[in-house]
C-alpha cells in the first residue's frame, strides 16, 4: 500500500511539475501580453505585419481560392482602398482566426472577407483540442515564437520582389474540360468545429468594429448548388452578407476558357481583374472608404500598383 | 460540443497518429484508466473493446474486414488442427512403412487448407489494394494494341492496417501448419492478437508464439511500465513532430516540383526524405512500443538503430525489422528448403562450389522476398523497382563477397579498422537515400527523371531565399532538425556500444531524471511542428 | 565440432566461430550466407534441415547448431 501510495504520489508530483512548468512558461516567454507577433504568421503573409498601424481597411482571409482572386493593389488603384490578402493554401478557418487575431492589434479595417472555400474544409478535432488547449496556456499557441530570436523569422525580404499585398500573379492559361462537375451530392451540415471558429472570427470582427462578409470567387469545382445553400443559411443566421460571383455572370463575367489556370479550380490574373474590378465596387457601395490616392503616408502603395503594372506587361507568367 | 462530435466516428483519420491530441489525451488516459480499474478477468476483454473502438474511430465500417480475417483464419487453424489430429491418430495405428505414407497424404491436406486460407488472405488485399494498379496496367496494355474498350478501375477504400494484420493473421496460420503453435480455440485471444490497437496502424507485425499469450494474460499497470512506456513514448514525439513534421512541407515541395530543382536540391530532398521517414516510422513505432509497455505488453523491435549498417543486407535487419523477419521466415527459407529448391542447391553446389551454388536457389527466394516487399509498400512500379533495387544490391554484395576479401587482403586492410567501418556505413547510408527517392517518388517514371537531374545538374544554384520561403524551411528550422538529429544520433551510439539508455537512467538520481523529461517534453512543446502554419502530418507508414 | 568449425570458417572467415554466442542477432550471419551453411550441413552430417528450424535459437553459436544437428540426427 505505502509503495502505491508513493508512486501514485510521485505520478502527481511529476505532473504537477509539468503543469506549473507549463503556466510559468505561457506567462513569462509565450504569452499573450507580449502581444502576438509577425513570427508566428505563414511567411508568405507575413508582410501584412508591417503595414503601419491602422492602415489597412480591408482584410481577406481564405484559402488558395482568395489568393488567387483579390489583387489589392487593384482595389487601390482602382479606388484608393487599402487591402491585404492574408490567404493560404489549405487554410482552415481555426487558421483564419488566428491571422485576425493577430493583426486586429495593429489593424482595425473596416471589412473582413472571408472567401467561404475554407468552411467547408473540416478542421480536424486535433487542432480544436489543440486551440483550447492553447487557450488555457498560451505556449502551445505561441511556441513558434523561438524562431524570433534573431529577428525576421530567419528569412530577410527580398528588396525586389513586387509587394503584391498577398495576392498570388499567375498568367497561366488552363481552359475547363467541359465536363467539370461541381462538388455535389454533398449533404449534412457545415461540420461542428468549423460552425465554432466562424463564430468566433464573427465576435472577434465585431470586437473590433469590421464588418464580416462571406464571399463566393468564381470556380468551377469549389461551388455548387449544396454549397450555396448552406452558405445562405449560414450568412442569416450569423447576421452577415454573403456574395456569391457565381451568381452574378453578367457583373463578373468569367470565361473558364481564358480565366483559369487550372481547369477550372482557381483563376488566373485575367479572372483576378473582374473578381477584382466587381470587388471594389461592391465594397464601396457597402462602406464609404477614404480614398487614398494622392495621400503622401500612402504613397509606398502607389510605388508598389506601378511595379506591379510592370510586372503584368513583362509577360512572366507567374511572379 | 460534444465528446462525440469531437471525435467524429469513422471520419478521425487523424487518429492514425499517436501524436494527435485525440488519441494521447483523449482516447488513451480512459483506456489506461479502465484497463487500471477493471478486475483482472475482464482486462481482455476491454482491451479487445478498445482495439475495436480504436478501429472504429480511425477507419469506421471498414472494421468488418479485420473482423472477417479474424474469423476466418479462427475457422481455418481449428480445421487445420483437427486435419493434424486425426492424422496423428491414424499414424499412430499403422506400421512404420504405411506410417510414411499416411503422413505424406495428411500433410497434403493440410497445405491443401493453408493455401486456401491465404489465397484468400491475400485475395483480399489484393483487391482492395492492387485491383486499381491492375486495372490500369491492363488499360495501359490495351490502348498499346488499340483495343477499343478499357477496364473500369476499380475504386476500394483500403481499412487500416490491412497490410499488417493480413501478415499477422498469415504467420498464425502458417505456425500452426509447422507444428510452431497450437491452434487456438479461443477466437478472443486470436482477436486480440489481431486487433491490439497500439499495432494495428503500422506493426511492428507480431508473432503469435510471442505475443498472444502475453497478451491475453493481462498484467496490471505497474510505476515501472507506465513511466518506461510514457518515456519511450516521448523520445518518439520528439523524433516525429520535431524533425519529420518539420520537414514535410520542403520534401513534398521537391517531389512533386522537381523540374524547376537543381540537382543538388534534390540530393538534398532525398535525404531530407530519408530522415523524414526513420523519424516518422521509428518514431510512430516508439509510440507503439511505448503504449503497449505500458499494458504491460512486450511488443518486438522494429528498429535497430539502421544507420549502422554496414552492408544493405544488414540495413534490412535493422529496418522495419518485423516484416523482413516475416519475409524470411514465412517466403525465403521456406522457398529454399522446398524439395525442388534443394535439388537445385545440391546440383548447382556440384558445378559451381560451395559458395556459389546455394546462391542460385537463394536468389531466386531472395527474388520472391524482393518482390514481395516492393508490391507490400504500394501499388505502382516504383515499389517494385524498390524492391528490385534492394534485390540487386543484396545479391551482388554476396556475389562479390568473397572477391571483396581477397582485395582487402591484398591491400592489407583490415576490414574491422574504424575507417573501413565508417566507409561501409556511409556507403550504405547513399545507396539507402537513392532507394528511397524511388521510393517516394510520384511514379517511377517521375524517379528516375529526378534521378537523372541528380545525377547531370548537380547544383544549388535554385536553393534561394524565395525556394526556402515556399518550401517552409527557415534556417531556423534547419538547426533545430540538427539539434534533433545528433540528439537521437547520440542515444543511439550509447544504445548501440552500451544497451539499453532507460536502464541506464533508471540508476540514475531523481532529480537528473525528472530534469531530462521535463527538458524532453518542453522541448517537443517549443520545437514541435503543430499548431497554427503546420499541417498535420498523418504517419507514412499508415498508408501501407 | 571441428567439422562445423571448419565449414563455417571456410563459409565466411573472419569471425571467432569457438565463442560467438550471437552470430545471427549481431549480424554476422547473413540469409544467403545461411541457405549455404545449411546446403553443406545437409551434406556432411547427414540430416534434413526444414525452414521451421532456421531460428536464432539454433543459429547463434556454433553449439547451439551441433545441438540441433545431433537432434535431426536421431529423428
Amino acid at each position: 500500500m505505502k509503495a502505491t501510495m508513493k508512486k501514485t504520489a510521485l505520478c502527481l508530483g511529476f505532473a504537477a511539475g509539468l503543469i506549473a512548468l507549463f503556466l510559468l512558461l505561457s506567462l513569462l516567454v509565450f504569452s499573450e501580453e507580449g502581444g502576438r507577433s509577425k513570427g508566428a504568421l505563414d511567411p508568405s503573409i507575413a508582410g501584412v505585419y508591417d503595414e503601419p498601424e491602422g492602415t489597412v481597411d480591408v482584410l481577406m482571409v481564405g484559402d488558395s481560392e482568395t489568393y488567387s482572386s483579390m489583387i489589392p493593389l487593384q482595389l487601390f488603384e482602382e479606388h484608393g482602398i487599402t487591402s491585404y490578402c492574408c490567404a493560404t493554401s489549405g487554410q482552415l478557418l481555426s487558421d483564419s482566426a488566428e491571422i485576425l487575431n493577430i493583426l486586429f492589434e495593429k489593424q482595425s479595417p473596416k471589412i473582413v472577407i472571408l472567401e467561404t472555400d475554407t468552411i467547408f474544409r473540416k478542421v480536424s478535432t486535433s487542432n480544436v483540442m489543440l486551440r483550447e488547449l492553447g487557450g488555457i496556456f498560451a505556449v502551445f499557441t505561441n511556441h513558434d515564437r523561438w524562431k524570433e530570436i534573431g529577428g525576421n523569422g530567419g528569412i530577410d525580404d527580398d528588396e525586389n520582389a513586387v509587394d503584391t499585398k498577398g495576392y498570388r500573379f499567375s498568367k497561366t492559361v488552363a481552359a475547363v474540360y467541359g465536363d467539370e462537375k461541381p462538388k455535389n451530392g454533398e449533404s449534412g451540415r457545415i461540420a461542428r468545429p468549423n460552425r465554432y471558429y466562424l463564430e468566433e472570427i464573427k465576435a472577434l470582427c465585431d470586437e473590433s468594429g469590421a464588418t464580416l462578409i462571406l464571399v463566393t470567387t468564381p470556380s468551377v469545382l469549389n461551388r455548387s448548388e449544396w454549397r450555396h445553400d448552406r452558405l445562405q443559411e449560414l450568412a442569416d443566421d450569423l447576421g452577415v452578407a454573403y456574395l456569391d460571383m457565381n451568381d452574378l455572370p453578367d457583373e463578373v463575367p468569367i470565361d473558364w476558357k481564358t480565366d483559369t489556370r487550372d481547369h477550372g479550380d482557381h483563376l488566373n490574373y485575367s479572372g483576378a481583374k473582374k473578381v477584382t474590378a466587381y470587388l471594389g465596387k461592391y465594397l464601396s457601395g457597402v462602406e464609404s472608404f477614404t480614398d487614398h490616392r494622392g495621400d503622401e503616408a500612402f504613397a509606398a502603395w502607389q510605388t508598389e500598383v506601378e511595379a506591379f503594372r510592370a510586372l503584368v506587361k513583362s509577360g512572366a507568367p507567374t511572379e | 460540443m460534444s465528446l462525440a462530435s469531437l471525435l467524429g466516428a469513422g471520419k478521425g483519420v487523424a487518429m492514425t497518429s499517436f501524436f494527435s491530441p485525440e488519441f494521447f489525451l483523449l482516447f488513451l488516459p480512459p483506456a489506461v484508466l479502465g484497463y487500471a480499474l477493471i478486475p483482472q478477468k475482464g482486462k481482455k476483454y476491454w482491451l479487445l473493446f478498445a482495439g475495436y473502438l480504436f478501429y472504429w474511430f480511425v477507419s469506421g465500417a471498414l472494421i468488418l474486414y479485420l473482423l472477417l480475417s479474424t474469423v476466418l483464419i479462427h475457422w481455418f487453424g481449428i480445421w487445420l488442427d483437427r486435419v493434424q489430429n486425426e492424422g496423428k491418430a491414424a499414424a499412430a495405428e499403422l506400421e512404420k512403412e504405411e506410417r510414411k505414407a499416411l503422413k505424406k497424404k495428411y500433410r497434403k491436406k493440410q497445405l491443401a487448407i493453408v493455401w486456401l486460407a491465404v489465397i484468400l488472405h491475400i485475395g483480399i488485399l489484393l483487391v482492395v489494394k492492387y485491383s486499381g494498379f491492375f486495372a490500369v496496367n491492363v488499360n495501359r496494355l490495351l490502348s498499346a494494341v488499340n483495343a477499343p474498350f478499357s477496364v473500369r478501375i476499380p475504386k476500394y477504400l483500403m481499412p487500416i492496417g490491412i497490410s499488417f494484420f493480413s501478415l499477422q493473421a498469415l504467420s498464425y496460420i502458417l505456425d500452426v501448419y509447422h507444428g510452431v503453435v497450437k491452434a487456438d480455440g479461443n477466437i478472443g485471444r486470436l482477436a486480440l492478437f489481431l486487433s491490439f490497437f497500439p499495432a494495428i496502424v503500422e506493426g511492428p507485425i507480431c508473432r503469435y508464439g510471442q505475443t498472444a499469450e502475453r497478451l491475453w494474460d493481462c498484467r496490471q499497470i505497474t510505476y515501472r511500465n507506465l513511466t518506461r512506456g510514457s518515456q519511450r513514448f516521448l523520445f518518439g514525439m520528439m523524433k516525429k513532430l520535431v524533425v519529420a513534421d518539420r520537414l514535410n512541407s520542403f520534401v513534398v515541395l521537391v517531389f512533386n516540383d522537381y523540374g524547376n530543382c537543381d540537382g543538388g536540391i534534390i540530393a538534398l530532398g532525398a535525404i531530407l526524405y530519408t530522415v523524414q521517414l526513420y523519424m516518422d516510422f521509428s518514431g510512430s513505432i516508439d509510440a507503439v512500443i511505448g503504449v503497449a509497455e505500458i499494458f504491460g505488453v512486450p511488443i518486438p523491435e522494429n528498429f535497430e538503430r539502421p544507420f549502422f549498417s554496414r552492408t544493405i543486407s544488414e540495413f534490412w535487419k535493422r529496418w522495419h525489422v518485423t516484416l523482413g523477419a516475416w519475409f524470411r521466415d514465412y517466403l525465403f527459407y521456406p522457398v529454399t528448403a522446398s524439395d525442388k529448391m534443394k535439388k537445385l542447391t545440391s546440383s548447382a553446389r556440384k558445378k559451381l562450389g560451395n559458395h556459389y551454388g546455394p546462391l542460385l536457389a537463394g536468389s531466386i527466394a531472395l527474388f520472391c522476398v524482393w518482390l514481395s516487399n516492393g508490391l507490400w509498400h504500394g501499388s505502382d512500379w516504383n515499389f517494385i523497382f524498390f524492391g528490385m533495387y534492394h534485390f540487386v544490391l543484396i545479391l551482388t554484395g554476396s556475389l562479390i563477397a568473397p572477391l571483396v576479401r581477397k582485395v582487402n587482403a591484398k591491400l592489407h586492410i583490415d576490414p574491422e579498422r574504424f575507417a573501413y567501418r565508417l566507409f561501409q556505413m556511409i556507403r550504405t547510408a547513399i545507396l539507402v537515400v537513392i532507394g528511397e527517392l524511388f521510393f517516394r517518388a510520384e511514379g517511377l517514371r517521375n524517379g528516375f527523371k529526378m534521378f537523372g537531374r541528380m545525377v547531370t545538374r548537380f547544383s544549388f544554384s535554385s536553393f534561394n531565399r524565395e525556394f526556402l520561403e515556399k518550401s517552409g524551411l527557415d534556417p531556423y528550422d534547419l538547426v533545430i532538425v540538427g539539434i534533433t538529429v545528433a540528439v537521437v544520433f547520440a542515444v543511439s551510439l550509447f544504445q548501440e556500444k552500451r544497451g539499453s539508455l532507460r536502464d541506464a537512467l533508471e540508476k540514475k538520481p531523481i532529480a537528473l531524471r525528472w530534469a531530462i523529461w521535463y527538458a524532453a517534453i518542453l522541448f517537443v512543446v517549443i520545437f514541435g511542428a503543430y499548431g497554427y502554419g503546420y499541417a498535420q502530418i498523418d504517419p507514412i507508414y499508415a498508408q501501407f | 565440432m571441428e567439422k562445423l568449425l571448419a565449414i563455417l570458417e571456410d563459409l565466411n572467415p573472419g569471425v571467432d566461430y569457438e565463442n560467438c554466442e550471437d552470430l545471427i542477432d549481431g549480424h554476422h550471419l547473413d540469409s544467403l550466407l545461411i541457405i549455404s551453411l545449411i546446403a553443406e550441413l545437409e551434406d556432411a552430417f547427414d540430416v534434413t534441415i526444414p525452414a521451421v528450424e532456421i531460428v536464432p535459437d539454433n543459429f547463434n553459436s556454433a553449439k547451439r547448431m551441433m545441438a540441433m544437428i545431433e537432434r535431426l540426427q536421431e529423428d
